[in-house]
C-alpha cells in the first residue's frame, strides 16, 4: 500500500468537472492498481451515471424519528424545549407535533421526555449502494429526497470505506459541491486533494474557499485547471498562487470530453493519462 | 412572488439563469435577488458586485458540545447516544469532533454529572447589499462550520425585509447545488420554482431528485433546458420526458461561448448578449403566469 491512498476530488463550485476527473482518474488507474471509487455527493451521486455502472443497494441508512405520542404525555413541553432543529410544536393543551421534515433524528426530545411518552419510528434516510465495472470497485451514498439529514449517510459510506481501504491501493473520494458539512465529511481522512476549477469569477471565487478549508483541515492540495481555454486563466491562476498551490494539470475543453460525459463512458483523455502517472510515481 | 431557481447538479445554469431574469425584473422596478448558496455565494459576481458592495454581518446558528473534563466520569453515555458520530472515547474521556458535532444537545442531555455543555458558535454571515434596482440578499458559511441550512433561512429573512423596504414585487431565489438541507430551507414557500438542467444523463437524474423535492413541498414548476445544443439526442429525452408527466418546458437554451463571456464579464447574459432576451423573457413570463393561475 502507498502513502498515498486517499485521494479527494473537490473544488468548490458545482460543474466544474469534479465527477468528470474522478471517474476517468479511477478508471485510468486501475489499469495497474485496486481502485474504489467512492461518490460522496449523496445530493446528487452521478458517478455511476458517467461509468454506466448499475449500483445495488447494499443497505438502506436508518435514523430513529419521533412519530407520535402516547397517552402518558404530561404536556410538560420539556420535548420541544430539548429540539434545536424547531421540529417540534408546542401547546400546552394540544401537547406536542413533531415536523418530519424538521427532524435530523438526534433523539434529543426522547431523552428529555420524563414519562416516555414518545412513540420513535426507524425511518430510512438514505441509501448506501455498490457496484464495479472498468476494473474499479465503486461505493456511493444518497439522501433520501425531502431528507435534511444527510450526515447518517455520509457516515455510513465512510465506515464502508474504513472497513474495505486495505484491499485498495488508491481510494478515489468525490465530493459534492460547496464546503458544507457533507464536503467536510468526505476530505477528512484523504491524503491529498485535488481542486477542480474552471476560469470564470465564480470559479476563482468558489476555489478560494475550497483551498481555504482545505488548509483549515491540514489536507495537501494541488490544482486541475479545467476547461482550459476557456474563460480567462488568470483568474484561477492568481487563486492557487495565494493559496501556494500548484496546478498539476490543465484539462482543455474539448468536444470529445462533452460527448464522452454524456455517453456514460469515462473521459480517459492524455491529461488523465499524464495525472496518473503522476500519483503513480508519487511525484506530487 | 418568490421564484427558485433550482437544478440539483452543480454548474447546470442556476446562477445564470436567476441573474438574466432578476435583470428582466429590474427593468420595470426594485427586485431582491438572495444568493441561497452559502457554502458557495457567487450571484453577485454576476451583478458586477464584490465583496465591499455588502454590509455582513456575524450570525450563530449552531452550538457545539464541550465536555468539562472535571466533572467527567468516563460513563461513555454521550458516545452512545449520539448519531452522528461525532464523540471519540480515548483514555475514559470523550473528545467532540468539532467537524461532525451538529450541535443537537443529546449528549448534555444524556450526560448524568452534567459535564457537557452546549457553546454558540459563529458559523457564518448574512447580509444586503444593492445594484442599481437590484436588492441582494447573501449568506456565508464560515469555513469548517455546519448549519448552512439555519444560514439560508436567514437569507431568505433577509431577503423578506429587502422587499418590503425597496417595495419590491417579486423574490429570486438562486438555490446551491444539490437537494440537501440548504436546498430544502431555500424552497420552503418559494410560489414558483424553475429547474434549470442541461442535456447530459447526470444533470438530468438531478432535477428527477430536485423535482421530487418540489412536489413533496407542493412547489409548482417547470424546466429550462441548459445547453440544449450540447446533446441534442438526450435534449430530446427531456423533452419527452416532460410531456409525459405534464412539466412545461419554459425555455431551451443552447451552448454559446458568450454564456461564459458574460460571466467573465460579471454581467447577466440579458445585458451581455441581448439576442437571448428572448428566451429569459419566456422563462419569466411563463413563472409569473403560472403563480397566478
Amino acid at each position: 500500500m502507498s502513502n498515498l491512498t486517499r485521494i479527494a476530488i473537490t473544488g468548490g463550485k458545482g460543474g466544474t468537472g469534479k465527477s468528470l476527473v474522478a471517474t476517468a482518474l479511477a478508471v485510468e488507474l486501475a489499469k495497474t492498481s485496486k481502485v474504489l471509487l467512492v461518490d460522496m455527493d449523496v445530493d446528487c451521486p452521478d458517478d455511476h451515471l458517467l461509468l454506466s455502472i448499475e449500483p445495488k443497494k447494499e443497505k438502506d441508512v436508518m435514523i430513529t424519528m419521533p412519530t407520535g405520542i402516547s397517552q402518558k404525555c404530561i404536556k410538560c413541553g420539556k420535548c420541544a424545549e430539548a429540539c434545536r432543529e424547531n421540529a417540534i410544536l408546542f401547546h400546552k393543551e394540544t401537547g406536542p407535533k413533531f415536523i418530519p421534515d424538521q427532524c435530523i433524528g438526534c433523539t434529543a426530545c426522547m431523552i428529555s421526555c420524563p414519562v416516555d411518552a414518545i412513540i420513535a419510528e426507524e425511518v430510512s434516510t438514505g441509501s448506501v449502494y455498490t457496484g464495479s465495472g472498468w476494473g474499479i470497485d465503486f461505493v456511493s451514498g444518497e439522501l433520501a429526497a425531502g431528507k435534511k439529514e444527510s450526515s447518517p449517510v455520509v457516515n455510513a459510506v465512510n465506515k464502508h470505506i474504513a472497513n474495505s481501504q486495505e484491499q485498495y491501493d488508491y481510494v478515489i473520494v468525490d465530493t459534492a459541491a460547496g464546503t458544507h458539512c457533507n464536503v467536510i465529511a468526505a476530505l477528512r481522512g484523504c491524503d491529498l486533494a485535488l481542486a477542480v476549477t474552471e476560469a470564470t469569477p465564480m470559479g476563482a471565487h468558489d476555489l478560494n474557499l475550497i483551498l481555504e478549508l482545505l488548509a483549515e483541515l491540514n489536507i495537501p492540495a494541488k490544482g486541475i485547471l479545467n476547461k482550459a481555454g476557456v474563460g480567462k486563466r488568470e483568474l484561477s491562476e492568481t487563486v492557487f498562487a495565494k493559496h501556494n498551490v500548484p496546478i498539476l494539470e490543465e484539462i482543455p475543453y474539448s468536444r470529445e470530453i462533452a460527448l464522452s460525459y454524456s455517453k456514460g463512458t469515462p473521459a480517459i483523455v492524455s491529461q488523465i493519462k499524464e495525472l496518473a502517472e503522476k500519483i503513480r510515481r508519487q511525484k506530487l | 412572488m418568490i421564484i427558485n431557481v433550482l437544478s440539483g447538479k452543480g454548474g447546470a445554469g442556476k446562477s445564470t439563469v436567476s441573474a438574466s431574469l432578476t435583470a428582466l425584473l429590474a427593468e420595470s422596478g426594485p427586485v431582491v435577488a438572495a444568493d441561497c448558496d452559502v457554502d458557495t455565494p457567487n450571484l453577485g459576481i454576476l451583478f458586477g458586485m464584490d465583496k465591499e458592495d455588502f454590509e455582513m454581518s456575524p450570525v450563530s446558528t449552531g452550538s457545539k458540545a464541550i465536555v468539562d473534563p472535571n466533572k467527567c466520569t468516563g460513563c461513555g453515555k454521550c458516545k452512545d447516544i449520539c448519531v452522528f458520530s461525532a464523540i471519540d472515547f480515548s483514555e475514559g474521556k470523550p473528545t467532540i469532533d468539532k467537524y461532525a458535532c451538529e450541535g443537537c444537545g443529546a449528549c448534555q442531555l444524556i450526560c448524568p454529572e452534567g459535564a457537557i455543555e452546549l457553546k454558540r458558535v459563529q458559523n457564518g454571515w448574512v447580509g444586503i447589499g444593492s445594484k442599481g434596482k437590484i436588492g441582494v440578499a447573501t449568506g456565508l458559511l464560515r469555513i469548517g462550520q455546519a448549519g448552512s441550512g439555519d444560514i439560508v433561512t436567514l437569507v431568505k429573512e433577509k431577503a423578506t425585509e429587502l422587499q418590503s423596504k425597496l417595495e419590491a414585487e417579486h423574490i429570486v431565489l438562486d438555490s446551491a447545488a444539490g437537494i440537501g438541507c440548504p436546498v430544502i430551507a431555500s424552497v420552503k414557500g418559494s410560489d414558483y420554482a424553475v429547474a434549470v438542467t442541461e442535456p447530459t444523463p447526470s444533470a438530468f437524474s438531478d432535477l428527477l431528485r430536485a423535482i421530487e423535492v418540489l412536489d413533496y413541498f407542493k412547489v409548482p414548476y417547470g424546466i429550462v433546458v441548459n445547453k440544449s445544443t450540447l446533446n441534442p439526442d438526450f435534449s430530446q429525452e427531456v423533452r419527452k420526458f416532460a410531456q409525459e408527466k405534464g412539466i412545461e418546458i419554459l425555455a431551451e437554451i443552447p451552448y454559446e461561448i458568450s454564456f461564459v463571456e458574460s460571466a467573465v464579464e460579471m454581467r447577466p447574459v440579458v445585458e451581455h448578449s441581448p439576442q437571448f432576451r428572448p428566451l429569459f423573457e419566456q422563462i419569466l413570463e411563463k413563472a409569473l403566469s403560472s403563480s397566478k393561475s
